[in-house]
């Protein structure tokens, strides 16, 4: 999920230069198209809302004060963009309930995870993210984009690092309740012992 | 505790695994085309009034003030004048249109609705400034 490139040259930006915030859409397209359709679950949708978000970061790129990451400000834009279109269509925003996943059911769901062919084990995944609330999705996709930076990623979600780190525990949770209804007990009982 | 070490062990392999989602391949071509609209439109930006016209009103308001001060200076002082004129214009209300009746109360809430208006443009100014810094 790492991306390291250049970072596109914010005062070209700035003055005029259109070509380097093309660098910049290139740069950032896919992290921020990734949040816009694990948010909304919806393809058509989020490229909307990801041109939208890029539209918006270059109207206020002038108002970034650099203070934070680059890439943590887009994502900021990103998720308040997601959520905005969540709002406006009335999407479910809550959680669905989730039943306790047993310490050792979490380590057979590992197991029969890896115990897939690459593809198999991707779609799954995917079904999985699909199925969380768009809270969760996009709280559990910008943590990874943010390099596991808790703070980094308190701050893109505009709230306190221990709000987030609580969050980001029940969606987990969530995540790890999602799976194991996902995966069939038969896929379990075959992979799961490991 | 060990569940939870576990689960964070297992949601890691998976986010990770999670594949980036690409958008269609003439993305960065429509950004681009709006961002260029956009800076059309933002060199083509003109204030809603002219620099002239702004000047001209500044001249007939100094113009107006002008003769509002130095007539019959001598005999009161300015600050009266401004409230016989203030007075002057509410009897020429109510002798032109006596039907047009404005109780103290309605003239408090205009006042007080026009002061959370501009208290409200005040704070969704910041608010979205923020969002967006």
């Amino acid at each position: 999920m790492k991306q390291t490139k250049n970072q596109p040259d914010i005062a070209a930006i700035l003055n005029g230069d259109t070509q380097e915030f093309s660098v910049l859409v290139d740069q950032y397209k896919d992290l921020v198209f990734t949040v816009a359709i694990r948010t909304l679950k919806n393809r058509e949708e989020a490229e909307e809302v990801a041109q939208d978000t890029f539209i918006k970061v270059f109207k206020s790129l002038k108002n970034f004060k650099g203070d934070a990451k680059l890439s943590s400000w887009i994502y900021r834009i990103a998720y308040n963009t997601c959520l905005d279109r969540v709002k406006k269509h009335k999407k479910e925003l809550k959680n669905m309930p989730i039943d306790e996943v047993r310490s050792e059911a979490v380590m057979e769901m590992g197991n029969a995870l890896d115990g897939m062919v690459m593809q198999e084990r991707a779609a799954t995944i995917k079904r999985c993210i699909q199925q969380l609330s768009p809270v969760d999705a996009a709280l559990l996709t910008l943590f990874y984009f943010e390099e596991k930076d808790l703070k980094e990623m308190a701050k893109a979600l505009n709230l306190s690092p221990n709000t987030a780190k609580v969050k980001l525990f029940r969606a987990r949770n969530r995540l790890g309740a999602i799976l194991k209804n996902q995966l069939e007990p038969e896929t379990i009982q075959s992979y799961g012992q490991g | 505790m060990d569940k939870d070490k576990e689960l964070e062990r297992l949601v890691d392999k998976m986010m990770e695994e999670a594949p980036l989602e690409t958008p269609s391949s003439n993305f960065t071509y429509v950004v681009m085309q709006e961002v260029t609209k956009l800076q059309q439109s933002m060199a083509e930006y003109k204030p809603v009034m002219s620099m002239q016209s702004i000047l001209i009103a500044l001249g007939m308001l100094g113009i107006f003030g002008f003769y509002l001060f130095t007539t019959n200076s001598a005999t009161t002082p300015a600050e009266g004048q401004v409230i016989q004129l203030l007075s002057d214009a509410k009897s020429w209300f109510s002798t032109k249109m006596p039907q047009l009746q404005i109780s103290k109360t309605f003239s408090y809430m205009i006042g007080a609705i026009g002061i959370m208006v501009c208290f409200q443009a005040f704070v969704l100014k910041r608010y979205f400034n923020k969002r967006w810094a």
